[in-house]
C-alpha cells in the first residue's frame, strides 16, 4: 500500500479532498449524480474553498459502488445515493463524525469498517500498474505528474540509450500482460533491430473476454502511465508513432483517453522534440468494432489496416512487418502501464516481486460467485485462494466454491483442490488454463460445469472469424455436441468426440483464438468428467442448471410458506395457503429457477 | 537462399519460397484446396498443414503460406498429420456433402461419412477465400469479400448487389477449388470475349496469347487493350506462373534501324469484303461466310476442329471454345465474289478461286458425309498443271453440282438461307435452300500497300497491287534497284507460283549481296560538286530516292559546303534530275549537254 497512501499533491489542497469513483461501474450506479450533489452540498454550506472533490478513475471495489474516499482521514464510504449527501456533509463534513451507515460490512453482524487501508480487499493487493487509481483525476495531468508521472520518462531520455532501456526491460523479467507472456524487453529487442525506416508500437486495448475490465479500468483510472509508458518504449524501439487500438464499447475511456493525449501533447509529452530531447513521437487512438479476434495481433493490425479482421500466419510477425509492413510492437494495456514504474525504480526492484518466472504483479478482474467482485492487483505467485477468499471475501450466500475460471473464454476451469495454485504463467499452463489477460470467475457449486464450457464456446463459435477450418467448423461441431449434452441427449460417444475434436482444433487452428478455444473443454473434461458422465449416461445435471435435465420440487418439511416463490413464479405453478408448505405442479414449471433463487430456507429442492 | 530439411532431404530453396514449394521441389505431394500458386497464400484450409520444427518447437503449420525458413525441419508425412488433415476434410465434408472436389479428397484420406452435422450443410463453398484474394490482391478490383464471421461468414459483393466494380473477369471461378461460383452472380455484365483474330473471330483467344500455331516467333504476345494488369493494374498472373520469367510488361514497341542491300516485299492479299454485295447479307447473316472462314473451320486445328458447322448455331464452353453445332447440310458455294465485276468491283480474275471452291467442296463431303453442295461459277479457270483433272474429278465425284450463273440474292427463311440464282445453261430460275453459303471473295492487296509502295518508291497498278519493272522480262522487280516482289502483293496468285517468283526474287537478291563488288547501270546522273548550290530541287523528282547529301570538308574537318550526291546503286539514269537541275550541276553520264551538243554539231554541220 506504499503507492496509495501520499495524497495527492497537485493543485491546491483543502481541508479534505473527496474523493468519488468515476469509473464505469460507480458512474452506472450514479456516482456523477453523488458528485453533483456533493457540489452542490458543499456550495451551500459555504465549504467551497476548503474542500476539494475529485471525480477518480475506478477504484476497484466495483460490487460496493459508487464509492468514495474521504481524505485524509481515509475513510472509505459505498453505496451512496445523491439523496445521502446532504447527511454525509453534515455529519462527516460539519460535525467531524464519520458515518457509519455508509461504511463497509465485511460480513453480516461484524462492526464496520472506516478506513480503506483496514480493508482487506484493498490491503491484500500490492499496487503497481494501478498505483495511482482512485488518487488522481485521471483528467489531470498535473495530478498524474504530482505522482512521479513522466519522472521514468525524463530519465530514460537523459540518461539512457535505447539498448539501454531494452536491457532494463528484459533484466526486469516483465512478461507481455496480454496473455500469451512473452518476455516484453525481448520483443522491443526484436522490433528495434528489424531493417525498416519507421516503426511503428501499438497498444492493445481491444479487451474482449467477458467479464474482464483491466484494461479498461486502467485507461479510465490512469491513462497518463499508458502513454508515458508508450513514449518510453518508441524511444527504445525507435517508433516515430503509437496506436492505442480500443474497442468502441468503452466510450469512457476513449473520451479519456483523448483528454490525456491532448493535455500531454500541450505539455509537450508527445509530439515534436519531446523534453528537448529530439525524440518525435505521437499517439493516435483507433477505434476497433469490438470483435474479440481483434486482440490477436495479426488481426488487430489488418483491422488497423482498414482490412477485415483475420489472422495471418506468422512469421513474418509484426515486429518484422506489421502495420503498412513497418516493424510493429504491440504490447498490451497493462503492460504499457509497468513500462514507466519498472524505468522509474528499476529492474531489480521490479524483479524481486513476483516468482521465478513471472514478475511483477497482475490485475484481475475477480468476478461471478464471490463477494468483492472488482479489479485486484496482486504480485505473481499470490494463491488463487488469497484472491477468492482473501480479497475476494468468499462465495455469497454461504455456498461451497467450485471452481475458478482464468484466462477469459478461451482460459480454463481451476478447481477446488487445486485452490492454493500459486498464479504465473507457468503453473497456470501447468493445469490446463492459461494467464490470458486476466479475467478471473468464480463459480459456486450451482455452476454446471458442462454448461459453462458450452457458454464459453457458444461465445468462441460466435467471434471466430471464420478463416480456418478447424476453429470456424470443428469449435462450432463442439459447440453441437455440448448443446446437446445440456439438453439431454448426450450420446455414449461424445466425450471422445470432444476430445479427438478439441486436440484437433488446438493443433491446427490458425491463430491463437482457434488454439486455445478447446481450453474450456479440455479442462471442464480434466477436472469434472464426472459431471459430464452424469449428464450423459445418468440424464442429470448434479448443479441444476440444465433444464432438460432438472425437475423442481418444495421439501414440505423445509418449506415455511412465505409465500415467496409462489410470488415470483412467471406461471402460476407454485400454489399453497400462507404458513403451509407450498406444492409445485410440474405440468406447468418451465424451470426458470425464480423459486429456487428466491427461497430463503433452501426448501425449493432441484434434482 | 534459405536451405531447410524436408523429410530428412536437405534443400536449398529461392527466397521467398514456402515450405509447400520446398516440399514440391523435394518431388512431395502434399494436398491442398485453398492455395492457388497465383495467389498469395493465407493458410486458412489447412489441409495442407505438416510439421515443422524450429527453435526447439514442432507445430503443425500451414506449407503453403508459411516461409520456408533458414534450418527449418519439415515432416510432411507422420499420424499427426493424417489425423489432422482427415479431420479437416471430415468437417468440410459435413459441411459440403455435395461438392466433389471435397467427395474425392476426402475418399482419398480414407474418410468415408462425416459424424458430423451442420446447419450450414449443402454448401459448396469451404470459405478458403481464394476468390476473395485473387479479386483483391491479385486482380486489384475488390469486388468480392467475405461478410460476417464464423459461421454467418460469406462471400458477397458490397450489399449482396449485382456490382460496378467487378469487371466480370471470372479470376474468382478459375481459382475456385470446389466450382461453387459464377460470376454472374457477381455482375449482370461479364468481360466480353476477345475474338481470336487468326480465327476469323469464330472463337475466344485470352489477353495473353500465341497468334496462331506456326507464328513467327512462336511465343506469347499482351494484348494491352484487354490485359487486366494494363486496365487496372492488378493480376501479374502470367508473370507470376512464368517459370522463365519472360513477362515484361514495361516493353514497349520500338523501331530498329538496319541498312540492308536488298529488300523483297512480300505483303500479301486480303480478302475482298462481300459486304459490298448488299443483297448477299455478309455480315448480316452469320450463316454466310467467306471462303477463307470455311477455310478456318475445315482446318483441323482451326476454331471447330476441322467440323463444319453453322455459325448461327456455335456452342461454347467456358473458355470459349466451340465445341459443337449443326452441321450444314446443304452448302451453297459462291465463285466471282467482286472478281470479274467490272462495273462495281474488281475487274480482275481472282485466280485463286476457282481451284479452292474445287477443294472445298471436297472438304465439305469428307466433313459432312451426306451434305449437299452448289457451286454457282462464271467459268471454270483451271490453266495449271493438273488442275483442269482436279476440277474434273469434282465433277466425276459429283461432290458438288456446279451451275453456271450469278446468285442475286442470299436471305434467311425458315431457319434457312435462301439462295436465288440464275442458271444459265437451262435458262431457269434457281432457288436453294442452304445451310451455310460460302463466298469467293475476290483477292485485293493487303491494306497498307499504298503507304508502303510510296515509303520504298515502287510503282502500284489501279488496284494497288505492286508493279513489276517489266511483265514479261523483268517480272519479279521493281523499277527501284534492290527491290524485288514475291507472291499475291504484285497479283492474285495461287501457291506453286508465288513460291516459284519468292525463289525468282531470292535470287535476284542473292545475286545482289554474294558479290564483292556491285554491277550496276553505267548510265547514271552525276553531281558537279564545283556548281551545286544544294537547292535539293532533284531529290522530289528522283523516283528511286538515289540522290542524297554530301557533306564536302577543308582539311581540318571544318564544313565547306553541302551538295546533292547521287546514289550510284540506285539511279536509274532516267535523267529527271538533269532536266531539273537549274545550274545545270546534275548530268547523266555519257549523255551530257556537251556530249549531245557534239552529236547535234556532227549531225547538222
Amino acid at each position: 500500500m506504499a503507492e496509495q497512501t501520499s495524497p495527492p499533491t497537485a493543485h491546491h489542497v483543502g481541508r479534505a479532498q473527496l474523493l468519488v469513483c468515476a469509473g464505469t461501474g460507480c458512474v452506472s450506479g450514479r456516482s456523477l449524480k453523488v458528485r453533483e450533489a456533493l457540489l452542490e452540498e458543499i456550495d451551500k454550506r459555504g465549504l467551497k474553498d476548503e474542500v476539494k472533490i475529485v471525480a477518480t478513475g475506478c477504484q476497484g471495489f466495483c460490487a460496493q459502488g459508487p464509492i468514495m474516499i474521504f481524505q485524509p482521514d481515509g475513510i472509505f464510504y459505498q453505496k451512496l445515493k445523491p439523496e445521502d449527501v446532504p447527511l454525509l456533509v453534515e455529519e462527516h463534513l460539519i460535525k467531524g463524525r464519520p458515518v457509519e451507515k455508509f461504511m463497509y460490512v465485511p460480513s453480516a453482524g461484524e462492526p464496520p469498517i472506516p478506513k480503506l487501508s483496514d480493508i482487506d480487499f484493498f490491503n491484500k493487493q500490492r499496487l503497481i500498474v494501478l498505483r495511482n487509481r482512485g488518487l488522481i483525476d485521471p483528467e489531470k495531468i498535473d495530478e498524474y505528474i504530482g505522482r512521479e508521472g513522466y519522472q521514468a520518462l525524463a530519465k530514460v531520455l537523459a540518461s539512457m540509450t535505447p539498448e539501454e532501456v531494452i536491457d532494463e526491460m528484459t533484466r526486469s523479467g516483465l512478461r507481455g500482460r496480454g496473455g500469451a507472456g512473452f518476455p516484453t524487453g525481448v520483443k522491443w529487442g526484436f522490433t528495434r533491430k528489424a531493417p525498416g525506416d519507421d516503426k511503428c508500437i501499438i497498444c492493445n486495448a481491444d479487451e474482449g473476454d467477458p467479464g474482464a475490465f483491466m484494461d479498461r479500468s486502467i485507461i479510465e483510472s490512469d491513462p497518463f502511465s499508458v502513454l508515458e509508458g508508450m513514449a518510453i518504449g518508441a524511444y527504445a524501439i525507435g517508433a516515430s508513432h503509437g496506436y492505442v487500438y480500443i474497442r468502441e464499447e468503452y466510450p469512457l475511456a476513449m473520451e479519456r483517453l483523448h483528454i490525456a493525449i491532448d493535455q500531454a501533447r500541450e505539455y509537450g509529452l508527445l509530439g515534436e522534440d519531446i523534453f528537448g530531447c529530439g525524440l518525435n513521437f505521437d499517439i493516435s487512438v483507433f477505434r476497433g468494432a469490438g470483435a474479440f479476434v481483434c486482440g490477436e495481433e495479426t488481426s488487430l493490425i489488418s483491422s488497423l489496416e482498414g482490412r477485415m479482421p483475420e489472422p495471418r500466419v506468422r512469421p513474418p510477425f509484426p515486429a518484422q512487418s506489421g502495420v503498412w509492413n513497418m516493424p510493429t510492437n504491440i504490447n498490451n494495456v497493462e503492460t504499457w502501464a509497468n513500462v514507466p514504474v519498472i524505468m522509474r525504480r528499476g529492474a531489480e526492484w521490479f524483479s524481486s516481486i513476483g516468482t521465478d518466472t513471472s514478475k511483477g504483479t497482475k490485475v484481475f478482474s475477480v468476478v461471478g460467485n464471490v463477494n468483492n467482485t472488482g479489479l485486484v492487483e496482486v504480485p505473481m505467485g499470490t494463491t488463487l485462494r488469497e484472491i477468492v477468499f482473501g480479497i475476494g471475501g468468499g462465495i455469497p450466500n454461504g455456498r461451497k466454491f467450485k471452481a475458478v475460471q482464468t484466462g477469459g473464454p478461451s482460459g480454463g476451469c481451476i478447481p477446488a483442490s487445486l485452490l492454493d495454485l500459486t498464479i504465473d504463467y507457468e503453473r497456470l499452463g501447468e493445469v490446463g488454463s492459461i494467464m490470458g489477460s486476466g479475467g478471473l470467475i468464480v463459480m459456486d457449486e450451482r455452476t454446471c460445469m458442462v454448461d459453462v464450457a458450452r457458454y464459453f464456446l457458444e461465445f468462441l463459435v460466435d467471434e471466430s472469424c471464420g478463416k480456418c477450418t478447424p476453429c470456424r467448423e470443428g469449435v462450432a461441431q463442439m459447440h453441437g455436441i455440448l448443446e446437446r449434452i445440456c439438453a439431454g441427449q448426450g450420446r455414449d460417444d461424445d466425450i471422445e468426440m470432444l476430445i479427438e475434436l478439441a486436440e484437433y482444433v488446438k493443433d491446427s487452428s490458425l491463430c491463437a483464438l482457434g488454439g486455445t478455444a478447446p481450453n474450456p473443454v479440455l479442462s471442464t473434461l480434466k477436472y469434472f468428467r464426472d459431471e459430464y458422465t452424469a449428464h450423459i449416461a445418468d440424464g442429470k445435471c448434479p448443479a441444476g442448471v440444465c433444464k432438460a435435465l432438472i425437475q423442481y420440487s418444495i421439501s414440505a418439511d423445509a418449506c415455511k410458506g412465505c409465500t415467496k416463490c409462489a410470488r415470483v413464479c412467471p406461471v402460476g405453478a407454485i400454489t399453497g395457503a400462507k404458513k403451509q408448505p407450498h406444492t409445485l405442479d410440474r405440468s406447468k414449471c418451465i424451470k426458470c429457477g425464480a423459486c429456487y433463487e428466491s427461497c430463503s430456507f433452501d426448501a425449493v429442492l432441484v434434482e | 537462399m534459405p536451405t531447410l530439411t524436408v523429410n530428412r532431404q536437405e534443400i536449398e530453396v529461392a527466397d521467398g519460397a514456402t515450405v509447400l514449394d520446398a516440399a514440391k521441389a523435394c518431388g512431395l505431394e502434399i494436398p491442398t484446396l485453398c492455395h492457388h500458386r497465383g495467389v498469395p497464400s493465407a493458410g486458412a484450409c489447412r489441409i495442407c498443414v505438416v510439421e515443422a520444427t524450429s527453435r526447439g518447437r514442432t507445430r503443425l503449420i500451414a506449407s503453403c503460406a508459411y516461409p520456408a525458413e533458414e534450418g527449418l525441419v519439415v515432416q510432411t508425412e507422420s499420424e499427426r498429420i493424417k489425423r489432422s488433415r482427415k479431420m479437416t476434410l471430415e468437417l468440410l465434408l459435413a459441411r459440403c456433402p455435395e461438392s466433389e472436389r471435397i467427395q474425392e479428397m476426402a475418399r482419398e484420406l480414407g474418410v468415408d461419412t462425416p459424424r458430423f452435422k451442420t446447419e450450414n450443410r449443402n454448401q459448396k463453398c469451404i470459405m478458403c477465400g481464394l476468390c476473395v484474394r485473387v479479386c483483391n490482391q491479385v486482380i486489384g478490383v475488390g469486388a468480392v469479400c467475405f461478410s460476417g464471421r464464423g459461421q454467418t461468414r460469406e462471400v458477397v459483393t458490397p450489399y449482396k448487389e449485382l456490382s460496378d466494380v467487378c469487371i466480370g473477369c471470372g479470376a474468382c471461378a478459375v481459382v475456385c477449388p470446389t466450382g461453387c461460383i459464377d460470376p454472374a452472380e457477381f455482375r449482370d455484365k461479364l468481360l466480353e470475349r476477345i475474338p481470336n483474330e487468326f480465327n476469323c473471330g469464330f472463337d475466344s483467344r485470352r489477353s495473353i496469347y500465341v497468334p496462331f500455331p506456326q507464328a513467327v516467333p512462336n511465343k506469347p504476345v499482351i494484348d494491352r487493350e484487354n490485359c487486366i494488369h494494363f486496365r487496372t493494374g492488378g493480376c501479374g498472373a502470367c508473370a507470376q506462373i512464368c517459370p522463365a520469367g519472360a513477362i515484361d510488361y514495361e516493353a514497349e514497341d520500338e523501331f530498329t534501324e538496319e541498312k540492308v542491300g536488298a529488300i523483297v516485299v512480300t505483303t500479301g492479299y486480303q480478302l475482298y469484303n462481300p459486304a459490298a454485295y448488299e443483297e448477299y447479307g455478309y455480315g448480316r447473316y452469320p450463316d454466310v461466310v467467306t471462303s477463307l472462314e470455311f477455310e478456318r473451320m475445315v482446318s483441323a486445328s482451326g476454331p471447330t476442329g476441322g467440323n463444319v458447322y453453322r455459325p448461327s448455331t456455335f456452342e461454347y464452353d467456358d473458355d470459349g471454345k466451340i465445341v459443337g453445332g449443326e452441321k450444314p447440310m446443304v452448302c451453297v458455294f459462291v465463285k466471282c465474289v467482286g472478281s470479274r465485276e467490272e462495273v462495281k468491283h474488281k475487274p480482275y480474275c481472282s485466280n485463286i478461286c476457282c481451284m479452292y471452291t474445287a477443294k472445298h467442296t471436297m472438304l465439305y463431303e469428307h466433313k459432312v458425309h451426306d451434305g449437299q453442295a452448289f457451286v454457282f461459277y462464271m467459268d471454270v479457270r483451271a490453266p495449271g498443271k493438273n488442275y483442269e483433272q482436279f476440277v474434273r474429278r469434282v465433277a466425276k465425284e459429283k461432290t458438288a453440282t456446279y451451275i453456271r450463273g450469278r446468285v442475286a440474292k442470299i436471305f434467311p427463311r425458315n431457319g434457312k438461307m435462301v439462295v436465288w440464282g440464275a442458271d444459265t445453261l437451262s435458262g431457269n430460275q434457281v432457288e436453294i435452300d442452304a445451310d451455310l453459303v460460302v463466298l469467293a471473295a475476290a483477292v485485293v492487296p493487303s491494306s497498307g500497300a499504298v503507304d508502303l509502295a510510296q515509303k520504298l518508291r515502287i510503282g502500284y497498278d489501279e488496284h494497288e497491287f505492286f508493279n513489276e519493272a517489266h511483265p514479261k522480262l523483268r517480272p519479279v522487280e521493281t523499277n527501284t534497284a534492290g527491290i524485288f516482289l514475291a507472291g499475291a502483293c504484285q497479283a492474285p496468285r495461287d501457291i506453286p507460283e508465288t513460291v516459284a517468283q519468292a525463289s525468282g526474287a531470292a535470287a535476284k537478291a542473292l545475286g545482289l549481296v554474294v558479290r564483292d563488288e556491285y554491277e550496276r547501270e553505267p548510265i547514271v546522273a552525276c553531281v558537279d560538286e564545283n556548281t551545286c548550290n544544294a537547292c535539293f530541287n532533284c531529290e522530289p523528282v528522283c523516283a528511286y530516292g538515289a540522290i542524297g547529301e554530301k557533306e564536302i570538308r577543308d582539311r581540318k574537318g571544318n564544313l565547306v559546303k553541302i551538295v546533292a550526291e547521287v546514289n550510284p546503286g540506285l539511279c536509274q539514269g532516267c535523267g529527271a534530275c538533269a532536266v531539273t537541275c537549274r545550274s545545270n550541276s546534275i548530268e547523266v553520264e555519257g549523255f551530257t549537254d556537251a556530249e549531245l551538243y557534239a552529236e547535234i554539231d556532227a549531225l547538222v554541220p
